[in-house]
């Protein structure tokens, strides 16, 4: 597993949660100097120097609890308070979208051009303050400084522990069911054909070599049509990223929903570090994180909703602990799932309903059907 | 040409490593075992030859110095010597030995016990009549001697030659094949007690992740998605191959017919028969496209190559596909 991971877990991670907070304070309709302020703050903590510092040292990943206690409090190192639920769905959100990244990327080191397009989005968000600017530029240094020279084995390296920590979350997520890269099922939709990764070939040749080394091509076919890219994406501060994986996701006019919550709490079986090690090198960043933020509270504290309105919150913080007891109910009717094909149908029309609707009652629908 | 069986269902989900499968046929006991790593643990599904019973058995990798919290596994293979099978697991930190059926840890060996400092075990395969030969991080290849019983493993050799970190390891007759992170594949002969180097295929930047060798055939299947097949003595390049749309993640040679798997990233199973020669050749057979799956370990199942099973990420169960 590679000791290099956590930086771009934790910087992929809070873009994300920029993206969300800035599209549901938007939508919230909170005043602009505010808005700027929550956002500049929280930049201002996750590129905080020292904290850097510590997360680019060699090291293994946090457990998940940990990971989500750090942006717990990175969410509210400003005047914006999120609750529980809001909170939890904020988070799901956020792994969800990264994990689709990683899993999506056409090659291990387009994950260093994700991170940099959700660095440009910070720097966006961040233009306003000279400081902060300032801070996202050195954290820039520090991923080129520690990335840009590794070889495709260690960004494969990368890749494969970061999808070890996605690995068993299933979190279905509204935009991604809608716009039909995400099954019922929680997985990514996997098309073959498309873009190929840079600097290989299209699939469908046999070059053969005679013994005196002359060539001759034999066709075969190659599964799908793919197209073979030509620029790499740039490293460069202001380059072009040539993928769209880490960029804005959201609008205003297209709010977010989760559903199926993640079977991780129950899926433990021992292979997660989370139960057993109490994570020392985590639990000191924790600790810098706390004294970074402080008491620094003031009276102009708002509360952020990450649902539509305040009831669908308290509908969703009172379904969780059912949804969580009766998650394993959930596994065995998925398996029934591939032998009914009636029920299959029946399930199909639920989930339809699901995917369409934006009403109270199919949050409810998709929570028991997932 | 292959038609789809009866999955078998794990314990746990498949990890995203490449060659996660490995698979020991008990002929006498009618009996198929496959292992697949999740995260720290590795699954063992112990299925009949009939398919009528499948029975689920977990190895938990723990290691001397809990302070450091569970390793990772990153490869587990069953390693078929004359004398005697063992079950070999390498973590992030060290390499264990368990008898095959997981219940009890043979021998264990170090690696790293640095936390700022990774030195991970992987490419697994067995060579002469007694030795284990495992690959590591700084390149070099341990060679382990295995008593036909009993617990008195020993270091026998170190191989040197590689400059990055081994990806796989593959053994048959005199020939033992290496390849690295950087796609450099070498051929050592093993003659008794000593390794040399026969043959040397520089790579170019693209990870070379399993390797296969079948008589005086070397298959190499690359991250780029190519497949390049080489003659063993001479290391003359037979034919390559635009063969997968993203990374290769498994290779595997049917020792009996020379037919080869690939499986990749881009969700596809490949078949391709193999031809023996100064500049081996290699010829297409078969494509399936497996739904959404990015397949990480493939098998075959007996020698003729009848049967494939394969893994991928993040999934439960190992999927078969039969020749009819």
């Amino acid at each position: 597993m590679s000791l290099k991971t956590l930086p771009l877990l934790f910087i992929n991670l809070g873009g994300e949660m920029m993206y969300i907070l800035d599209q549901r304070l938007r939508a919230q309709n909170i005043p602009q100097e505010k808005a700027k302020k929550v956002l500049n703050d929280i930049v201002a903590t996750m590129f905080n120097k020292r904290f850097m510092e510590e997360l680019f040292k060699p090291q293994a990943l946090y457990s998940k609890k940990a990971m989500r206690t750090v942006f717990d409090r990175l969410a509210h190192a400003s005047i914006m308070r999120l609750n529980a639920a809001s909170m939890d769905k904020l988070y799901d959100l956020m792994t969800m979208a990264f994990k689709y990244q990683v899993s999506l990327a056409l090659r291990p080191k387009d994950i260093i051009l994700i991170t940099l397009n959700h660095m440009d989005a910070m720097r966006a968000y961040v233009e306003g303050s000279t400081t902060v600017r300032g801070q996202v530029d050195t954290v820039y240094k520090m991923l080129i400084d520690t990335y840009a020279s590794l070889s495709n084995g260690e960004f494969q390296l990368i890749r494969q522990t970061l999808l070890s920590f996605f690995q068993d979350m299933h979190i279905r997520v509204s935009i991604f069911l809608k716009d039909k890269v995400q099954n019922n099922n929680g997985r990514f939709i996997l098309t073959p054909g498309g873009n190929l990764p840079f600097g290989t070939e299209v699939p469908g040749v046999i070059r053969s070599y005679d013994a005196s080394g002359t060539s001759r091509n034999i066709g075969f076919q190659g599964g799908a049509a793919y197209v073979a890219v030509t620029r790499e994406g740039s490293f460069d501060a202001k380059g072009d990223r040539s993928t769209r994986l880490g960029t804005n996701m959201y609008s205003a006019a297209r709010p977010v929903e989760t559903s199926g919550h993640s079977t991780s709490k129950s899926v433990m079986q021992g292979g997660d570090m989370d139960t057993s090690n109490p994570d020392p090198l985590a639990k000191a960043h924790l600790d810098l994180l706390s004294q970074l933020i402080g008491a620094d509270v003031t009276k102009n504290e708002f509360r952020l909703n990450l649902f539509q309105n305040d009831q669908e919150e308290e509908e969703a913080a009172s379904i969780q602990p059912i949804e969580t007891a009766e998650s394993k109910v959930v596994n065995i009717d998925a398996s029934k799932k591939k032998q009914s094909s009636e029920l299959s149908k029946i399930m199909g029309e639920m989930t339809l309903e699901d995917g369409g609707a934006d009403g109270g009652d199919s949050d409810l629908l998709s929570l028991m059907d997932s | 040409m292959f038609r789809k069986d009866k999955p078998i269902t794990l314990k746990g989900s498949t990890s995203f490593l490449c060659n996660n499968l490995s698979v020991y046929v008990m002929p006498e006991k009618k009996q198929l075992n496959y292992a697949v790593v999740h995260k720290s643990v590795v699954n063992i599904a112990c299925a009949t030859t009939d398919g009528t019973s499948v029975t689920g058995r977990q190895v938990a990798c723990k290691e001397p110095s809990a302070a450091q919290g569970l390793p990772f596994v990153m490869q587990s293979k069953w390693v078929i010597l004359p004398s005697r099978t063992v079950l070999v697991l390498t973590t992030h930190r060290g390499i264990q030995i368990y008898e095959p059926d997981g219940s009890a840890m043979i021998y264990w060996h170090a690696l790293s016990d640095s936390m700022d400092k990774s030195n991970y075990g992987k490419g697994i395969c067995g060579a002469g009549d007694n030795l284990i030969c495992v690959g590591t991080e700084s390149g070099a290849i341990l060679v382990f001697e295995i008593p036909p019983k009993g617990t008195n493993v020993t270091l026998f050799d170190t191989v040197k030659g590689h400059k990055s970190p081994i990806t796989d390891l593959a053994a048959e007759g005199e020939f033992m094949v290496s390849a690295d992170d950087l796609g450099t594949i070498m051929v050592w002969r093993c003659s008794g007690s000593k390794f040399s180097q026969v043959s040397c295929v520089r790579g170019c930047g693209w990870p070379c992740n399993s390797v296969a060798v079948w008589k005086d055939v070397v298959v190499g299947g690359f991250s780029s998605g190519h497949i390049r097949v080489y003659n063993a003595a001479s290391g003359t390049l037979g034919a390559e191959v635009t063969a997968h749309a993203r990374s290769i993640n498994a290779v595997h040679v049917a020792c009996e017919s020379g037919m080869l798997l690939t499986v990749s990233d881009d969700t596809f199973l490949k078949i391709w028969q193999l031809k023996t020669g100064a500049a081996p050749q290699i010829e297409h057979r078969y494509s399936e496209c497996v739904t959404d799956l990015q397949l990480v370990g493939g098998n075959f199942v007996d020698k003729q190559g009848r049967a494939v099973c394969i893994t991928g990420y993040d999934s439960n169960e190992i999927q078969f596909f039969i020749k009819g």
